[in-house]
């Protein structure tokens, strides 16, 4: 379920341009930076999220990388786009947190929202496991959290960006640093290394 | 490519839960607000340091006065001089201060200040090439004066003599 005051601030903040709204908050407006938060936050957050496994450390560290993002915005010279900019602070900032953290791993993870017990094929995959869909699933949530936390950060984090997230192989090595035939190698031995980890589950489809 | 995306769609199946995981509900209406207080608070921390430092230097700057009680005597000294100097200079009327520019019209050199400045009184061209004239040195600390005037005596008490070989004298 959606949460309707964000979502009419969405629409708000989509009318003016990004490139407007990183002028301004470049100039010291801080209602333009607001909106550039609010347009972003989710996609930050999520991304700090799958790579921390932990709701707390990834509240932090994302609002960490809004304010860095704010105090060096007139080192952005716009020679990519904000959000590119934007994920590449917040990617670094949760790569240093990670190497100080090392291996002292506390998962804290979120809910699952309400369309997770109504995806036939994740319900299918958790089914011969426990007829109670629900504990499955949480199962399931936790042992994919495991996994990924097994992957070394620089596989994790393209198996985060383009698999969860979404993104392109382009958009991924623009913001990780590196070409795409090297996102796609390390896609490829991420997603081998997640299948092996997961093999009771993903034997089952 | 094919072949890969077969291979994996398991896992792309399994990594659509993670799509699932949501932060407590109205995590987000709060979340930017947090960010420009921060921000804010940040602003107003970096406003405030800089006038900490301010302070800091006044601090520093009285505390010598602790160490050394002589210095407030000095201080308030000068102080009160520069206001004398104030006062009086603030008394002097218009007329005075316009007097003290007055071009001397009597004085042909008075309109001329740079000429009278660069040969000055009794140094005549005669009395220059007579024996008395200008000493003239590199160096900029000395003055130009006639090298007589460096034993004290007045150039235009004396007559230059002449001598005439195999004249009746003079």
């Amino acid at each position: 379920m959606p949460d309707p005051i964000a979502t009419v601030e969405k629409e708000l903040t989509a009318d003016v341009s990004e490139g407007d709204l990183v002028r301004r908050a470049r100039d010291g407006d801080i209602s333009a930076y607001d909106d550039l938060v609010k347009r972003y936050q989710e996609r930050i957050y999520a991304t700090i999220y799958h790579m921390t496994s932990n709701h707390e450390d990834a509240s932090d560290l994302a609002q960490e990388a809004f304010i860095k993002a704010f105090s060096a915005l007139k080192s952005f010279k716009g020679g990519s786009s904000f959000y590119t900019w934007l994920y590449r602070i917040a990617i670094n900032k949760t790569i240093n947190f990670l190497k100080q953290r090392k291996n002292k791993i506390h998962l804290s993870l979120n809910d699952l929202d309400f369309n997770a017990e109504n995806d036939p094929d994740l319900v299918a995959l958790v089914s011969h496991k426990t007829p109670h869909r629900e504990a499955g699933l949480l199962e399931l949530q936790k042992k994919l959290n495991e996994a990924l936390l097994k992957l070394s950060d620089s596989h994790r984090m393209v198996v985060v960006l383009h698999d969860i997230q979404g993104l392109s192989h382009e958009e991924v090595g623009e913001i990780v640093g590196c070409n795409v035939g090297t996102v796609r190698s390390r896609l490829f031995y991420a997603r081998q290394q997640l299948q092996g980890f997961l093999a009771e589950y993903a034997k089952s489809v | 490519m094919k072949d890969n995306e077969q291979k994996f769609e398991t896992l792309t199946v399994l990594l659509r839960l993670k799509q699932h995981e949501v932060p407590p509900p109205g995590y987000f209406s709060g979340f930017s607000g947090k960010v420009i207080s921060a921000i804010e608070a940040q602003q107003a921390a970096r406003k405030a340091n800089d006038h900490g430092m301010i302070a800091n230097w006044l601090t520093g700057f009285l505390s010598v006065f602790d160490s050394r009680p002589g210095l407030v005597g000095g201080l308030a000294t000068s102080v009160m001089v520069f206001l004398v100097l104030g006062v009086v200079l603030a008394d002097r009327s218009d007329s005075d201060i316009a007097s003290s520019f007055t071009v001397d019209q009597s004085n042909p050199q008075a309109s001329a200040p740079l000429a009278s400045a660069s040969v000055p009184t009794g140094l005549a061209p005669s009395d220059a090439s007579s024996g008395g004239g200008i000493t003239v040195s590199t160096n900029p600390v000395t003055s130009l004066q006639p090298s007589s005037a460096f034993f004290g005596q007045d150039p235009s008490l004396f007559q230059m003599a002449s001598y005439s070989p195999g004249g009746s004298g003079h």
